[in-house]
């Protein structure tokens, strides 16, 4: 059975020894740095080899969207249109033909496949502490920083943190400075 | 949101490095690492069914910040102790305070090192994992979720081979790095600018000590131009030995003349600073002497002992480097065919043509 052999990360030399070796911290013979693997089944894995769908044996049998001469062997989950295995793109369990899959990939339909996201509440962050050094200029930054928060308030945040909750105390603490700012140039004025 | 979602474990192994900050989430199939990058947030998912290897290596990141903070702290002490003013003098000592605490921040973090997670497509460096122990935990973490989503091809593989068995494969190359050539097999390399780099540095301790007693200015001289010639074989030597199989103690002993080099650098410079700012001596350089001060002697001596111990233990590693290398065999000559006697040809001759002589000329009249 073939593997591709481990490789030092930094130097690419190939390492020598077997799993059991490399359990725990060995060094490179090129670089000699000190390296440690923890390898899995899938890395003896033969990938087996790839489908491309079955001919139509006859005119009774459903075919693939995509390709005529296909036999169809799965309906996409998002639009409905028959796949072949060529087509088939298996996400956790659910399948989809490429064009849903670019499209939810791309608008945030599928989300194991969004990549990220713009964390609007940092940006209500720093406007706020903007206003807080600057506080002369609240009169603008307050405006920009309210606005924010108001706009971005349905838009989708951070998956790990409360961005609403963020969004909320920077609106307050930007609407009292933006007061204070406007209370100061009023001062002035006078 | 991840934290109240229970198809989700937070791993306690993110932190923060110079890009951002990074948090990683287990689910029962994938793991996702969440990173923060200024006002993005980027999602990586790792299914653990592709999960071939992950690859822990150490690397130099917390020597170079041990040496920095430590250089930092002292110059900022050295500062504060030089400085007449109190005011100022409490400044710089809560200057050097910081670099401390820092400094016993860092060196109870563990030693440092890089983790990278192997597909059958890439090799990918997580970002945030820049601990040993906390690399090890991830992996830790991760092991029985990966063994679970990796059964069924546990059972197809029997017989997990040795990685000799199958040098025909190129490796996985870094996403993000030029794509990679196979594994290069090490190369065999003498070390000879590491002979001529030891051997000047015997030569350069000895100029040294001559320098120490005698303080002539030819001593002097004549120790820079050895240095100056020793550094540039040293540098020689540790490319010449880039992807060689010299051994663990002569590369280590030329890095070690490298960042003795560095940190007597260092060193000198604030010995120098010091020196002038307290009265010891003036600013004129024929007054930084061995002599002028015990600090300054004691420079000198320690740097000659230095090289003096360098070169002998690295000329000892080299000549057992040299002893002990045994020549590859060279390759079998491929096997030759069996004797056998020539193939009997029979000459069979070509049956004589009847040549008639040409008819003789007709008699010119």
């Amino acid at each position: 059975m073939n593997v591709r052999p481990l490789a030092c990360p930094r130097c690419n030399a190939a390492l020598p020894g077997g799993i059991p070796e490399l359990a725990s911290l060995s060094r490179c013979p090129a670089c000699a740095r000190e390296v440690q693997v923890a390898a899995f089944p899938a890395l003896f894995h033969r990938a087996g080899p790839a489908q491309h769908g079955e001919a139509v044996q006859s005119d009774a049998e459903a075919t693939c969207f995509n390709h005529p001469g296909k036999r169809a062997s799965v309906p996409c989950d998002s639009c409905g249109r028959f796949l072949c295995a060529l087509c088939d793109m298996e996400m956790n369990g659910s399948h989809f033909c490429p064009a849903c899959l670019e499209s939810g990939g791309t608008k945030g339909k599928i989300k194991t496949l969004e990549r990220g996201r713009t964390r609007h509440d940092y940006v209500a962050v720093c406007l706020v502490l903007g206003c807080v050094v600057l506080w002369p200029l609240a009169v603008v930054l307050g405006p920009v920083a309210i606005g924010v928060a108001v706009r971005q308030w349905n838009s989708p945040g951070s998956l790990v943190v409360n961005t609403r909750l963020r969004l909320g105390i920077c609106a307050v603490l930007a609407a009292a400075l933006l007061f204070a700012s406007v209370a100061f140039w009023i001062s002035i004025s006078k | 949101m991840l934290r109240r979602d229970s198809n989700y474990q937070r791993l306690k192994v993110g932190g923060r490095d110079i890009a951002g900050r990074a948090s990683y989430w287990l689910a029962a199939d994938h793991l996702l690492v969440v990173r923060e990058e200024g006002f993005q947030e980027r999602y990586r998912r790792f299914y653990l069914r592709d999960v071939q290897a992950l690859v822990i290596s150490r690397n130099v990141m917390g020597l170079l910040t041990t040496l920095v903070l430590t250089a930092l702290g002292g110059l900022m002490a050295i500062a504060a102790l030089a400085t007449q003013n109190p005011a100022g003098r409490w400044v710089w000592a809560f200057i050097a305070a910081c670099f401390v605490i820092a400094l016993i921040a860092h060196l109870v973090g563990g030693p440092t090192a890089d983790c990278h997670l192997r597909t059958a497509v890439q090799l990918e460096r997580l970002p945030g994992v820049t601990r040993l122990r906390v690399a090890q935990r991830l992996i830790a973490a991760m092991t029985p979720a990966i063994q679970t989503a990796q059964r069924d091809i546990e059972a197809q593989a029997s017989v997990p081979p040795t990685f000799e068995e199958a040098a025909d494969f190129p490796l996985a190359s870094p996403t993000k790095a030029p794509p990679a050539s196979p594994p290069q097999p090490l190369r065999h390399y003498h070390g000879r600018m590491h002979a001529i780099a030891f051997s000047l540095m015997l030569v350069d301790a000895a100029v040294g000590l001559f320098y120490l007693v005698t303080e002539l200015s030819i001593f002097e001289n004549i120790n820079i131009g050895v240095t100056v010639a020793e550094l540039g074989f040293v540098i020689a030597a540790l490319v010449k030995q880039h992807r060689t199989d010299m051994s663990v103690v002569v590369r280590r002993i030329g890095w070690g003349v490298v960042i003795f080099y560095g940190v007597s650098l260092v060193f000198g410079i604030v010995m120098g600073i010091y020196l002038v700012a307290t009265g010891g001596v003036d600013l004129d350089l024929e007054e930084l002497k061995p002599s002028s001060h015990p600090a300054m002697f004691t420079f000198y001596l320690v740097s000659s002992a230095f090289l003096l111990g360098a070169g002998l233990l690295g000329w000892r590693a080299l000549v057992k480097f040299r002893r002990e290398y045994v020549p590859p065999a060279p390759p079998p000559l491929p096997p030759v065919p069996p004797t056998s006697p020539p193939a009997r040809v029979d000459v069979v001759e070509p049956p004589k043509a009847d040549v008639t002589p040409p008819p003789p000329a007709p008699p010119v009249a």
